[in-house]
């Protein structure tokens, strides 16, 4: 029996080493593109031609001294970029050669499969094995381990089901904690052969975090990934691009439109999955980059330890960005030009390809991490040549500063069309001034909640503000006088009760980690230009970019003005990718190097240090996956643990998008909608964003007579409703008597409601209310 | 940009054999089929036992032609309005109008299709409203009848 065993073994390993790996993969890309069954299937047929490609592509790069990681995500930067540039491509040429739906299944399965086809030919033909270059130096004993951690998100997903079908967190509670304990491990394990690969941990930390917030609710969790799906949604259903009669920045994204379509065209997978699952994939992406780039640098340790602390540990990353997905796949080429900026094994010329295409991937994929990079590479490039850095190691050449500022500028002027939103930036600016600092209390204390977006106020703030855009912007709205008698009541959610003493040092721990990762960050930015301005000319580049994000995350951070238009948390997130790489460089150089010899020759003061570095990251992933809210004291309940409480209210199910679409269908355009702050997020996945007559209000002075409102789940059944704005939110009880005194009731499900227009007969008993 | 270094030249240059390639695709895409099939299998017994499977209908109704019926009701035409129900079992309906009961009847259809139903007006008091309460709806359909 053994014999029979060690002869299959045998057999299997000569066929693995023997076989065109290339060709396997792009044999089995195709055949899982025809019969997409399964969720497995679906994964490996995107997944396939874009390694292939990628593969195919990188093999003309000089990537000889790269390590494993950086091949890697060159590959699939490279071939990402390829399937979305050539789908694109496709989407726009195939409907003037009578193909009206180009991005539809059978024309994507024909083009890709020619493709596909096209390449093993070729491949068989050279016996060259791109895929096989790729991936060397792989073992499988790390595949293994890649599968085995595979099963922490998936419980995620499992505990994010219960929790919306009300079955308690206890699933959620032990795919956080694995999660902190996953980014722990990665510090604190040995470097032994049984040992997990550090960078799977911490990807496997990282989706696990980031899945357990996006389909909570039962549809999709957060803001902008309504408005996203509306547009993922118009891509799918026209399957062409550009999109027709859609002029918006958001129709001028691939990742938005082309994308979604081809995944659904190719894999059969929804829209809802492919926004909820793979922009955290992305994002998993980028923490490989990262990995990456730092891994050149530094012992595996201490890049566990800033990845962790940097990337897992970011906040916004966690727990924002998975809902801005346009943004995961733009930070995934902003790791990549990244990469390619930071001083380390990739040849010049492999760089500066490498940092091209990540800038055209940044332009196509999204505009406003676009504009950041374009401006940080033009510092960048500006600190190359006044440091004469020598020509032939310079990356950032006015070439290719020339190319990825030009793919931004083209991109986002002619087919993204971002004028609107940029004038709209500085008009804000022009009327407003930037509101540094804004709020009361000390300085410190501004900073800190600077970070937020969107804080939770008095109700009786947002009265204020109501009151004032009745008088100005709503001027015209036709109001009756009851509705002034109706006071705004605060509706405070429940609060975590936290554990005395553990949950004050949490807290004060978590906010202390954020603060020093900040400080670390300018202090090794400004480390890095005095280098490259005294005797290193090569970190001339991330020195510049760096410094850019220093001044943009600032600039965020303190002006309320740039902050509601700009979120501090998203630059935030996109800043901290250069900072954990500039924090790496900083510390790899020789001086700083030598200090840390001499500091840590004890075996005592590494222990020491061991310990210190896995606490920090254990806190910092507590706090990133929300697990620490629960711990501290009178916090707000994590929406990925628990049921109840301010963010749990913020949720949307399945029925308050039906409700959202019966209002669609039902009320022509011309009429005016209004729902609140989160109800209008329902109505967003149905194009509400882009209609002129909507109001994100329910507050009764600024509710017109003739309108519709929409009320959801939260509204109708736990009776309370948000207003504000986009940097402050304040909770009120819904007004739900009075608007079914005024009323009718046009559509009912138990959880949502639909009001109508107040009788002209009862408008006009009451009197009309002009301000 | 060509590589120059030589295990990529080997690696990538080596001429193999086309069987070897040939079987190994046959035995990745079998495994690959039967592991997705599998995972899939997994995927709905785990959202079956955990009681967290595809979101059941939901019981709701509405009035047909909302724009008109928003501005009111008027005696001179039936209105009609919509119950999706839940299961095949009858629901039953009450209408209200000026504080009594105005009509009463029972809907029936296939779970999660529209049953229409249509509510004469001619002898609803004007200047009041309409309620429709229905089974399993805790809030009530109501329109103004001018």
């Amino acid at each position: 029996m053994g014999h029979v065993t060690a002869s299959v073994n045998t057999s299997a390993r000569r066929l693995v080493e023997d076989a065109n790996a290339s060709i396997v993969v792009g044999l089995v890309a195709a055949v899982a593109i025809l019969v997409p069954v399964g969720p497995l299937a679906k994964l490996a047929s995107v997944a396939g031609l874009i390694v292939l490609i990628g593969a195919v592509v990188a093999s003309r790069l000089d990537l000889a001294a790269a390590s494993l990681a950086t091949r890697l995500a060159i590959c699939l930067g490279l071939g990402f970029l390829c399937f979305l540039g050539l789908n694109a491509v496709l989407g726009a040429v195939l409907p003037h050669l009578s193909v009206a739906r180009p991005l539809s299944r059978w024309p994507l399965v024909v083009a890709w499969c020619v493709l596909d086809a096209g390449i093993v030919t070729w491949l068989a033909r050279s016996g060259r094995d791109p895929v096989r270059s790729t991936l060397r130096g792989s073992r499988l004993r790390d595949a293994a381990w890649a599968a085995a951690l595979s099963v922490p998100p998936l419980l995620a997903l499992v505990g994010v089901a219960l929790l919306n079908a009300g079955r308690g967190a206890a699933a959620a509670d032990v795919a956080g904690a694995l999660a902190v304990a996953m980014a722990i491990g990665a510090v604190v394990l040995p470097q032994a052969r049984w040992c997990p690969p550090r960078v799977a941990l911490l990807c496997s930390a990282l989706l696990t975090g980031a899945w357990q917030g996006t389909f909570r609710g039962g549809w999709l969790a957060g803001f902008d990934i309504q408005h996203e799906f509306y547009i993922g949604t118009l891509a799918t259903n026209q399957a062409q691009f550009p999109l027709h009669h859609y002029v918006d920045p958001y129709g001028g994204m691939l990742s938005l439109t082309v994308w979604p379509a081809a995944l659904h065209a190719l894999t059969g997978i929804t829209l809802r999955t492919t926004l909820g699952l793979v922009p955290s994939l992305f994002l998993a992406l980028v923490l490989l980059v990262t990995w990456a780039a730092l891994r050149d640098r530094l012992s595996p340790r201490v890049t566990a330890g800033l990845c962790g602390l940097f990337v897992v540990g970011s906040l916004p990353l966690l727990s924002e960005l998975p809902q801005v997905t346009r943004q995961c796949y733009a930070l995934f080429f902003f790791s990549l030009l990244v990469l390619a900026i930071s001083p380390g094994r990739l040849a010049p010329s492999t760089a500066r390809f490498v940092a091209v295409a990540s800038g055209v991937g940044l332009a196509l994929t999204h505009y406003s991490s676009a504009y950041l990079a374009a401006a940080a590479v033009i510092i960048g490039c500006a600190l190359s040549y006044l440091s004469r850095t020598p020509n032939d190691q310079k990356v950032l050449t006015v070439p290719v500063s020339g190319v990825i500022v030009g793919a931004a500028l083209l991109w986002g002027g002619v087919v993204a069309k971002t004028g609107s939103s940029i004038s709209q930036i500085a008009h804000s600016i022009r009327a407003e001034g930037f509101q540094l600092l804004p709020g009361s209390g000390s300085v410190l204390a501004r900073w800190l909640r600077g970070a937020s977006v969107s804080q939770l106020v008095n109700a009786s703030v947002i009265r204020h503000a109501d009151v004032v855009l009745r008088r100005t912007r709503y001027r015209q709205m036709q109001v009756v006088p009851q509705a002034g008698h109706v006071s705004l009541v605060n509706a405070p959610a429940p609060v975590s009760h936290g554990v005395a003493g553990l949950g004050p040092v949490l807290s004060a721990a978590g906010t202390t980690i954020g603060q020093v990762l900040l400080v670390v960050a300018v202090v090794s930015a400004l480390w890095l230009l005095w280098r490259c301005w005294r005797r290193d000319p090569h970190v001339a580049g991330i020195a510049g970019v760096a410094l850019f994000f220093v001044g943009a995350a600032g600039l965020s951070r303190f002006s309320q003005t740039i902050g509601v238009d700009f979120g501090p948390s998203r630059v935030e997130a996109q800043g901290y990718l250069i900072f954990v790489v500039a924090v790496g460089v900083a510390l790899s150089t020789p001086a700083v190097t030598a200090r840390a010899t001499r500091l840590l020759a004890s075996v005592r003061r590494r222990q020491l240090a061991l310990a210190i570095g896995a606490l920090a990251v254990g806190v910092a992933v507590l706090t990133s996956t929300g697990l620490a809210a629960l711990l501290e004291v009178h916090q707000q309940l994590p929406a990925a643990y628990s049921s109840t409480g301010e963010q749990a209210q913020r949720l949307l199910a399945p029925a308050d998008l039906d409700a959202a679409q019966w209002v669609e269908a039902n009320r022509p355009e011309r009429y005016v909608v209004q729902a609140d702050r989160i109800g209008a997020l329902a109505l967003d996945d149905f194009g509400f964003n882009d209609r002129q007559n909507f109001f994100s209000s329910v507050d009764p002075i600024i509710v017109d007579n003739g309108s519709w409102i929409f009320a959801y789940r939260t509204n109708v059944v736990l009776g309370t409703a948000r207003g504000g704005d986009n940097a402050r939110i304040g909770v009120f009880v819904f007004p739900a008597s009075y608007f079914a005194s005024m009323r009718p009731v046009l559509y009912t499900s138990g959880t949502d409601l639909v009001y109508g227009q107040i009788p002209s007969v009862l408008a006009r008993g009451s009197g009309q209310n002009r301000p | 940009m060509a590589t120059d270094d030589p295990v990529s030249q080997e690696l990538a240059t080596r001429q193999r054999g086309l069987r070897p390639t040939a079987v190994a695709s046959i035995v990745a895409c079998a495994a690959l089929l039967v592991a997705s099939l599998g995972a899939g299998a997994l995927v709905n017994w785990v959202q079956r036992e955990s009681g967290a499977g595809p979101v059941a209908v939901k019981e709701r109704a509405w009035f047909q032609d909302a724009t008109s019926i928003s501005h009111g009701v008027t005696v001179l035409a039936p209105i009609q309005f919509v119950i999706v129900p839940t299961s095949d079992s009858p629901i039953s309906w009450v209408a209200y109008n000026n504080g009594k009961t105005y009509q009463r009847g029972i809907a029936q259809g296939k779970t999660g299709t529209d049953v229409v139903v249509t509510l004469p007006t001619w002898t609803m008091k004007p200047g009041s409203w309409l309620t429709i309460g229905i089974t399993g709806l805790h809030q009530s359909l109501k329109a103004w009848v001018t």
